[in-house]
């Protein structure tokens, strides 16, 4: 659980939540990594912040006494030691997240050899190892390919540490929260489910400009979808605007997907509908208003989404 | 124990004490001067320059004022009094060029360093010294390096004791003043013991530049 009642000038957020994946989401200049380091005690503002019910600004406690572990946005790795005493500088270095982030190659190397996603990795196993309480990630994700992306989701699972995790992409939302605060101009603008929050105009701007993708988990997708190329990570996501509805089905057509299902819910924002389909998974497709009425879609109507093999990909 | 290696065996204790001396009041001082502000900081820099822009023999003048017969720590004439002198004439430069290193520490890895449960002095000892070893060694070496050739303050503050405060430049001194001693074995130790310390301090300035 997480109390903030925070008054900066920059970042001024009251919140409460049960969830223990919080992600907080908002374009950049959100106020966002300020929020994250005043949960830290690196940024001192005024107000309140409780982690698991811990009081942690009044009194101040500093950051080194708040047992977190925190991911930095640009990493801050120490220069003057390799990548085992990095790992290993407030601990021992965690062995389950060495071996998932793949670093036992790496451990000897020093920090100027290694490239942008190498160190983002040391710093998660850094920030894993100091034996945290909570977790905060700033842009975990960020500068990592499909797969490792995809083996730090799993790493984080497997830990199950409670975190609180800052980004400006909708995809990591979904893979990484059970609920999101979306903030925006160091204001809150909504807490709760993300898509539930899509039906205010801002938020759904928002999330449109980083991109509002559907993600399929690979299991799921097994059966139902055809991908081009070779598996290449643990998560398909697919762009609503690459999904066509139809009312009938279709004839012969290049397209390797044409999925059959019902229309579970339409949301109209910004000039387009977004509807949700139940095809096995859940998808969102994005529509014109004009087709909606032409195809008279409304929840419970069957319809076949039809789905490039191409315009899948692999995350 | 002939003269010339007496006074090379004191001139290497006194500037050693005394750049251990700097260096315990140095390492803290730099740092304040570096990461924080104080009412009063502009002062305290300017005293800390002050043994570099005095005549020695002003210095030496207000040390024997300070630590003078009668005082409190009546060191005046003594080894430790050699050492003293070395000490503060060399502090200024250990601390500025220390100072420069420390604030050329990145904060953000001193956060870092926080974030990981470090307290402030864990930081201190783990991240920011270590960074600003090259800066640590090159002071402690300009030090050292000023108090082997430190002669108007020593001689005004501690004297010119054979075998207590006479290192190697007074030992020159006083052969210069004395007919028939041949001053040039002396010069010759001084000016290679100077060259020594510079050449030492860039081999440990590549090895820690290296290890980067």
């Amino acid at each position: 659980m997480i109390e903030l009642d925070l008054r900066g000038d920059f970042c001024r957020v009251q919140v409460r939540s049960e969830a223990r994946r919080i992600a907080v989401f908002g374009p950049s200049g959100a106020g966002k990594t300020t929020l994250l380091h005043a949960v830290a005690g690196l940024t001192r503002l005024d107000g309140r912040v409780a982690l698991s019910g811990r009081e942690l600004n009044t009194p101040f406690v500093p950051a080194w006494a708040r047992r977190i572990g925190l991911v930095f946005q640009d990493d801050r790795l120490f220069p003057h030691l390799d990548v085992r005493a990095n790992i290993g500088f407030a601990g021992t270095p965690d062995a389950d997240a060495i071996e998932a982030l793949e670093l036992g190659e790496l451990l000897d190397r020093t920090i100027a050899g290694l490239s942008g996603g190498e160190r983002r990795r040391v710093a998660l196993a850094r920030a894993l190892s100091s034996d945290p309480e909570w977790l905060l990630l700033d842009e975990p994700l960020t500068g990592l390919d499909g797969p490792r992306r995809a083996r730090v989701v799993e790493l984080l699972q497997a830990k199950g540490l409670p975190h609180l995790l800052v980004t400006h992409t909708v995809m990591d939302v979904l893979r990484l929260s059970d609920e999101v605060l979306v903030l925006d101009g160091g204001r809150l603008l909504g807490q709760g489910d993300f898509f539930e929050l899509c039906a205010d105009e801002r938020i759904f701007a928002l999330a449109d400009q980083s991109g509002l993708d559907n993600l399929v988990g690979a299991e799921a997708a097994r059966d139902l979808l055809r991908v081009a190329g070779p598996r290449a990570g643990q998560a398909l996501s697919i762009r609503p605007e690459d999904i066509i509805l139809a009312a009938d089905p279709p004839g012969r057509m290049s397209a390797r997907n044409v999925l059959e299902g019902r229309v579970v819910s339409l949301l109209e924002v910004h000039g387009r509908v977004l509807v949700e389909v139940d095809v096995g998974v859940s998808l969102r497709a994005s529509l014109t208003p004009a087709a909606v009425s032409e195809l008279a879609l409304a929840p419970g109507r069957p319809v076949h989404a039809i789905i490039k093999a191409t315009a899948i990909r692999w995350v | 124990m002939s003269p010339e290696l007496s006074a090379l065996v004191l001139s290497l204790e006194v500037a050693a004490l005394g750049t251990l001396g700097a260096a315990l009041l140095g390492v803290p001082l730099a740092w304040v001067l570096a990461r924080r502000e104080f009412l009063g900081k502009a002062l305290v820099e300017a005293f800390v320059v002050l043994p570099l822009v005095l005549p020695p023999v002003v210095t030496g003048f207000a040390l024997l004022w300070l630590f003078g017969r009668g005082s409190v720590f009546p060191i005046a004439f003594t080894t430790v009094g050699a050492a003293l002198v070395a000490g503060v004439m060399g502090f200024p430069l250990f601390v500025r060029t220390l100072r420069v290193a420390f604030e050329a520490v990145d904060p953000r890895l001193e956060q870092a360093a926080r974030s990981l449960g470090a307290n402030p002095l864990v930081t201190f000892r783990r991240v920011t010294l270590p960074l600003a070893a090259p800066g640590l060694v090159a002071g402690a070496l300009l030090c050292f390096a000023r108090a082997l050739g430190e002669f108007g303050a020593t001689i005004t503050f501690a004297g010119n004791i054979e075998g207590e405060t006479r290192t190697l430049t007074l030992a020159i001194w006083s052969a210069m003043q004395s007919p028939g001693v041949d001053p040039w074995p002396l010069v010759g130790l001084s000016a290679a013991l100077s060259v020594g310390a510079v050449v030492l301090g860039e081999v440990l300035l590549r090895r820690a530049r290296r290890s980067r």
